[in-house]
């Protein structure tokens, strides 16, 4: 029984008190009077399963454990090859601007949250000084680019990380050419019609 | 040294993370460094850096590159057909004053309005769907 004025009431005054709720879609706790209740009533999403393991959440101590885990992975090597004229090496005509597109290529398909790696990879060198760029397209997003290569033949990568998911997701290594029309120089395996040393390689986790 | 540089290219969507993920045809990609420093009045040997995409905001078409610079190779020997045989990597002090040289030349360009800099070189600003909101 509540007293006003000295005299005993047994019912509340209409306006002076509204009974409120809590509510699962914000974290607000406006000033009122509630039923009693439990938060993972409210909320049915507050279980030991969706928390961290070891934290611990309105007493409830999670058990979630992530573990990455191996998603796909891939490789392929150029599809160029060494060339009769060249013996165990191709030279290509490269115009002012343009590109070898691709040196190698791999398309996978990727889990809705993984996260890929992909190293590329070509052996060979530039005729001109300051010329060609080795590469790295992940995705559609260019995700590295080497310095320009060499006069000597040397192996030139290109590595990046990605968050990729779904189905066609293209890798591949390029070459760029900054300067005027000029050759390059791609190496093989010591006869002609084999592929030059270059290609990608992809792997991926997921949580 | 880690750069800011304007984006171009096509962007088609947005991975799990939020990065967005580009047209194949025309992938999103740094504005031409090598053709800013060169048009700037730099030797085109202050381009000879590797780089690779630390980060980028499709919403402000900004994408933030780790720039690396290696030692270069000097040929020392060629064969009949004028190819490099035998090479040898690049003096320190050489390095050193190229290195410098080069990130200089990319604070100088880089530093300029972004307005500015697509101007330069010419390639239009990073092309965006239309997102639900």
């Amino acid at each position: 029984m509540a007293i006003k004025n000295g005299v005993g009431i047994t019912s509340l005054l209409n306006g002076s008190m509204v009974k409120k709720a809590l509510s699962a879609a914000n974290e607000t706790v406006a000033k009122g009077v509630y039923d009693a209740t439990t938060l993972s009533g409210v909320d049915a999403d507050l279980v030991v399963g969706n928390i961290k393991g070891g934290v611990t959440i309105f007493g409830k101590l999670g058990t979630l454990s992530i573990t990455p885990a191996e998603d796909t992975s891939g490789s392929t090597v150029s599809a160029i090859q060494t060339s009769a004229t060249g013996g165990w090496k191709k030279s290509q005509a490269v115009g002012a601007g343009a590109d070898i597109d691709p040196i190698a290529t791999k398309t996978l398909t990727f889990d809705a949250n993984s996260l890929a790696f992909a190293a590329g990879f070509i052996y060979g060198n530039a005729t001109e000084a300051n010329t060609f760029k080795a590469r790295l397209y992940m995705d559609g997003v260019l995700e590295a680019e080497s310095g320009f290569l060499p006069l000597t033949g040397v192996s030139t990568w290109v590595i990046g990380f990605k968050a990729l998911s779904g189905a066609g997701k293209i890798c591949k290594i390029t070459v760029h050419n900054y300067g005027g029309a000029s050759d390059i120089r791609m190496y093989g395996g010591g006869a002609t019609g084999l592929p030059i040393a270059g290609g990608i390689a992809v792997g991926s986790v997921k949580a | 040294m880690r750069v800011t540089v304007p984006v171009t290219g096509e962007m088609i969507g947005r991975e799990w993370d939020g990065s967005p993920s580009g047209n194949p045809d025309d992938p999103i990609r740094p504005i031409d460094i090598v053709r800013l420093l060169v048009d700037s009045g730099y030797p085109i040997e202050c381009a000879d850096f590797s780089l690779t995409l630390a980060g980028i905001n499709a919403d402000t078409g900004l994408a933030e590159l780790e720039i690396a610079h290696q030692k270069k190779l000097i040929p020392t020997a060629w064969n009949a057909e004028g190819e490099a045989v035998a090479s040898r990597d690049e003096t320190d002090a050489d390095f050193e004053k190229r290195k410098g040289d080069s990130e200089e030349a990319l604070l100088d360009v880089l530093g300029r309005p972004v307005d500015e800099i697509y101007q330069k070189t010419g390639e239009p600003r990073l092309k965006k769907p239309k997102e639900k909101k």
